[in-house]
């Protein structure tokens, strides 16, 4: 996956960090690592569970993501900003993870459309009440698309945010999002289509 | 893809119809897609792990090991080694039957003049190296389970 954000992102990221950025060079790492947690645990967190689709599983991710940055925060240059090095961290963290349980898809990956996981149903992805079974159409969608539209919804539909988060131009997450939006309805469209056929049908005859 | 779609899918993207077009799908995926909550409970998690991992890494420096072995053998063997080449130093540097005849002389003339109690010290000591080197060995380790 692209690691690279937008210098417009990244340099907002940089100003609100510059205080944490003053604490790593007095190499007071602790202020460092306290200071992301408080401000990206649960953007952290909404980027695990994006990739790995179990809460608990994310929670626990994202925890590694910053015990990972915590040994890696020695040898951080500053080239970056703090977020975006946490995001791709956390990134790489949850894509091993899946990659260790053979259910890795990569954003870049060809033909990525014609992919359906396995994955089982989930807590906190879909919701049994609603007229739509969400983790029934968001098992229909590809693995980048699916991210996106998941990470979209997490964010307050802000594509800037889903961008910095996955690394990617917002114009990417954008036409992932169009095509997405698009499969989703056509899903919709059919799983309803018997229903209100079944409705239908008394009046009909 | 063509530019010009691209573009018009970007220009799609920001479009705010779409919520209008799908009211019910849009409401059911916000409804619907929710994260667990991170609290301050998180972060102490973390500084747990982070403990933990760092007690770990101590303790494992800590132990005094070398080579998989306890410190006390590796010395042992390195003593064993060392006592083991000088032997063989000396035998090899005289070689001849008249200097180890000499040798062998010399080593009983000093014996005569050697005082009981540093005998008796060369002998608990040799002992004592001897019977910790043999209580290492896997024939010893098997007489001892077989006696306990």
């Amino acid at each position: 996956m692209d690691a690279t954000v937008s210098s417009g992102t990244g340099g907002q990221s940089a100003a609100r960090d510059a205080d944490l950025l003053e604490a790593h060079r007095r190499r007071d790492y602790s202020a460092v690592l306290d200071g992301l947690m408080q401000r990206y645990r649960q953007k952290v967190v909404n980027l695990s569970l994006s990739i790995v689709r179990e809460p608990a599983l994310a929670q626990d991710m994202a925890q590694l993501a910053f015990v990972k940055l915590w040994r890696a925060l020695p040898q951080f240059d500053g080239r970056a900003a703090l977020s975006t090095w946490l995001y791709i961290i956390a990134r790489n963290t949850c894509l091993s993870e899946l990659r260790g349980r053979g259910k890795f898809v990569s954003l870049d990956a060809p033909g990525v459309d014609a992919v359906i996981d396995d994955v089982a149903e989930h807590e906190s992805i879909g919701a049994a009440e609603a007229e739509y079974d969400v983790a029934q159409l968001l098992d229909e969608l590809a693995e980048p698309y699916r991210r996106v539209v998941v990470l979209f919804y997490l964010e307050q539909r802000s594509c800037d945010s889903v961008a910095q988060l996955l690394g990617i131009p917002e114009g990417t997450v954008k036409s992932l999002l169009h095509r997405a939006r698009k499969q989703l309805a056509a899903a919709a469209n059919a799983l309803d289509a018997p229903r209100h056929r079944g409705r239908g049908a008394p009046n009909a005859t | 893809m063509r530019p010009e779609d691209r573009l018009a899918e970007i220009r799609a993207s920001r479009d705010p119809k779409w919520p209008v077009q799908h009211p019910a799908l849009d409401e059911a995926l916000t409804a619907a897609i929710h994260a667990p909550v991170a609290d301050t409970g998180f972060d102490r998690t973390v500084w747990q792990r982070i403990r933990a991992e760092e007690d770990l890494r101590v303790a494992t420096a800590a132990t005094p090991m070398r080579f998989g072995m306890p410190l006390w053998l590796v010395s042992l063997n390195v003593a064993a080694v060392t006592i083991a080449a000088v032997t063989i130093g000396l035998a090899l540097g005289g070689a001849g039957p008249t200097s180890v005849a000499k040798s062998v002389n010399a080593a009983f003339a000093l014996s005569e003049h050697t005082l009981p109690s540093a005998r008796l010290f060369a002998v608990v000591v040799t002992s004592t190296a001897l019977w910790l080197s043999l209580r290492q060995t896997p024939f010893a380790r098997a007489v001892a389970r077989a006696c306990l």
